[in-house]
């Protein structure tokens, strides 16, 4: 089983995203924030790393940059999804390592797509 | 209105009516965190009781495909819609962030301490929620 670690916040987007990905058979782990996510990841592996970006504690891009500097997570496809929208944000985002950027809200379908398309086959 | 126009204003204040005013600024603070709570709560039981819903039409034999099919789609748009309160909750957070910063600068008015004004640290950073509708966001792959 595909596994995704899903990053935000809020406990309601977390619900909502672990909801959709295990509805179609992925396994989700979730995150408080940056620093939990990096915690979690610790301890095991994951596919696919799907992160918001104005957290406390340790932000979207900040996590991005300290997995893309572990050599397991090269080239682990990581989405950002975030209430973000601006195209300078966008680039910082793709300056730091991120697969793409998804702009909330997330529409249940278009995020199973998107999730299918990254992942490695 | 930038930092040296309203500092000025401020200064000009009577030590209680920014006391006053200083109240009324805490006090919208606080129902904005009440609202915050408000919306959280009920977007939590929206969520379960959809959840609960989804999980008996899966479990209900005989279901017509067709329904099921329009459920699902109808459950994934209320899944959109119900984002709203992450965005409105950034908003509410925000707007309580400057709230604070206003708040701050009276009470120090209030009690006399700033004579020549306050220094008004402002909350530089426009929120990041521009959307105006829960309509989906744009994807883009790098």
């Amino acid at each position: 089983m595909r596994s995704i670690l899903a990053v935000d916040d809020s406990a309601s987007m977390r619900q909502m995203v672990s909801f959709t990905l295990r509805s179609s058979g992925y396994e989700v782990i979730e995150a408080i924030d940056g620093q939990d996510a990096l915690d979690k990841l610790g301890s095991r592996e994951v596919d696919l790393v799907l992160t918001d970006q104005n957290m406390p504690r340790m932000d979207g891009l900040t996590l991005i940059r300290q997995l893309r500097g572990l050599e397991r997570y090269k080239r682990v496809p990581i989405l950002v999804l975030t209430t973000e929208s601006g195209d300078e944000m966008k680039q910082a985002g793709r300056a730091a390592g991120a697969t793409g950027w998804m702009v909330k809200p997330f529409d249940p379908a278009r995020l199973l797509e998107v999730v299918g398309k990254v992942l490695p086959q | 209105m930038d930092d040296q126009e309203a500092a000025a204003i401020a200064a000009g204040l009577p030590a209680h009516l920014a006391a006053q005013m200083q109240d009324e600024v805490l006090s919208a603070g606080t129902e904005l965190e009440r609202l915050e709570r408000l919306l959280s709560d009920a977007v939590d039981q929206l969520l379960e009781r959809f959840g609960r819903a989804h999980a008996l039409c899966v479990a209900v034999d005989g279901v017509p495909a067709a329904l099921r099919e329009g459920l699902d789609t109808e459950l994934r748009g209320a899944m959109t819609a119900l984002q709203f309160q992450d965005m409105a909750s950034q908003l509410v957070v925000h707007a309580r962030r400057r709230l604070a910063t206003v708040a701050d600068c009276l009470g120090n008015l209030a009690v006399g301490e700033e004579e020549e004004g306050c220094e008004l640290q402002w909350v530089s950073r426009a929120c990041p929620v521009a959307q105006r509708a829960v309509d989906a966001g744009s994807v883009e792959l790098f």
